[in-house]
């Protein structure tokens, strides 16, 4: 039996968005989008959004292990993130640890994952996401 | 204006208060994409247009989702009595794009996809309704669909 993955109850995550070259923001300011939370393959077979944990891995380590070298990255609250409710459910998102073996070097072992909104639902993800764009901030570079 | 009913009911997240380290909301010192930050209504759509036919051109989206994207975009534009406001958009790893309207308490949006199909959602953060749909595309080639009413009044909650 797989241990329990760790909930994180504070502190807070970074989010790596999508790539410059595949955004648009029409007063020319960066800030968070729904897609900015889509869920790759891999996060849908865990159901853990890719997320780093602030205290741990710093936006360079994680664009690193992540290849997304241009992507702008976007701060969240877990405390903000633990408030999201999942529609139709009691539940609300969560957030857990989960180190990569696969990582190494510094900044490896902060890899956590935003649970219950890749397996929502379609239209409860839109709902979650666009509550989502409400909590993450941009750190400017 | 009232918001017409949703089938759908969910609590609003709480948000607290922004962390105290530097970011960004917007601001006047926020950071911009390429630098510039355009100003005017025709400015914005220009670059708006211009984005959609880049992402075209460099095989991200495919023809068809561009198409609709822009025909979208008139129709909406001349449906509004004054200038609308011109979209956010965001190309993903699957070719969609979703062009998204999210300012304070409503947030809408329209996803095209790669198959052609566009996808409406509206929330209304402060009361959490929300509401769902399709755009119903009649013909590709030439390009005809159809906005149900209940989407363009939504729409108009944002523009």
């Amino acid at each position: 039996m797989l241990p329990a993955q760790q909930e994180l109850f504070g502190g807070d995550v970074i989010r790596l968005g999508g790539e410059t070259t595949d955004r648009f923001h029409s007063d020319g300011t960066i800030k968070a989008l729904p897609d900015d939370f889509f869920c790759s393959s891999e996060d849908n077979r865990a159901d853990l959004l890719s997320v780093w944990d602030c205290s741990k891995t710093t936006i360079v380590q994680a664009r690193g292990f992540m290849g997304k070298l241009t992507a702008p990255a976007f701060r969240l609250a877990v405390t903000d993130i633990r408030s999201v409710p999942v529609p139709k459910t009691d539940l609300t998102l969560r957030v857990l640890r989960d180190p990569d073996p696969s990582l190494g070097g510094p900044g490896a072992n902060g890899h956590c994952g935003i649970n219950r909104l890749c397996s929502a639902t379609k239209r409860a993800r839109d709902n979650i996401r666009a509550q989502l764009i409400g909590i993450a901030y941009h750190i400017p570079e | 204006m009232p918001i017409v009913s949703s089938n759908l009911t969910v609590k609003s997240a709480k948000v607290s208060t922004p962390p105290p380290y530097e970011i960004s909301s917007g601001g006047a010192n926020a950071e911009t994409l390429g630098g510039v930050r355009p100003r005017s209504f025709e400015d914005r759509e220009l670059n708006w247009l211009s984005f959609v036919r880049q992402a075209q051109s460099q095989r991200r989206i495919a023809d068809l989702v561009g198409r609709i994207a822009e025909a979208i975009w008139q129709r909406l534009r001349h449906a509004q009595s004054v200038n609308p406001p011109v979209p956010d958009a965001m190309v993903n790893e699957e070719g969609s794009l979703l062009m998204v309207w999210s300012d304070g308490s409503v947030h809408f949006q329209i996803r095209v996809t790669p198959a052609g199909v566009s996808e409406w959602y509206f929330l209304n953060r402060e009361t959490g309704e929300d509401d769902d749909g399709d755009v119903k595309i009649e013909s590709a080639s030439p390009l005809k669909f159809s906005m149900p009413a209940k989407m363009l009044e939504y729409f108009s909650a944002v523009a």
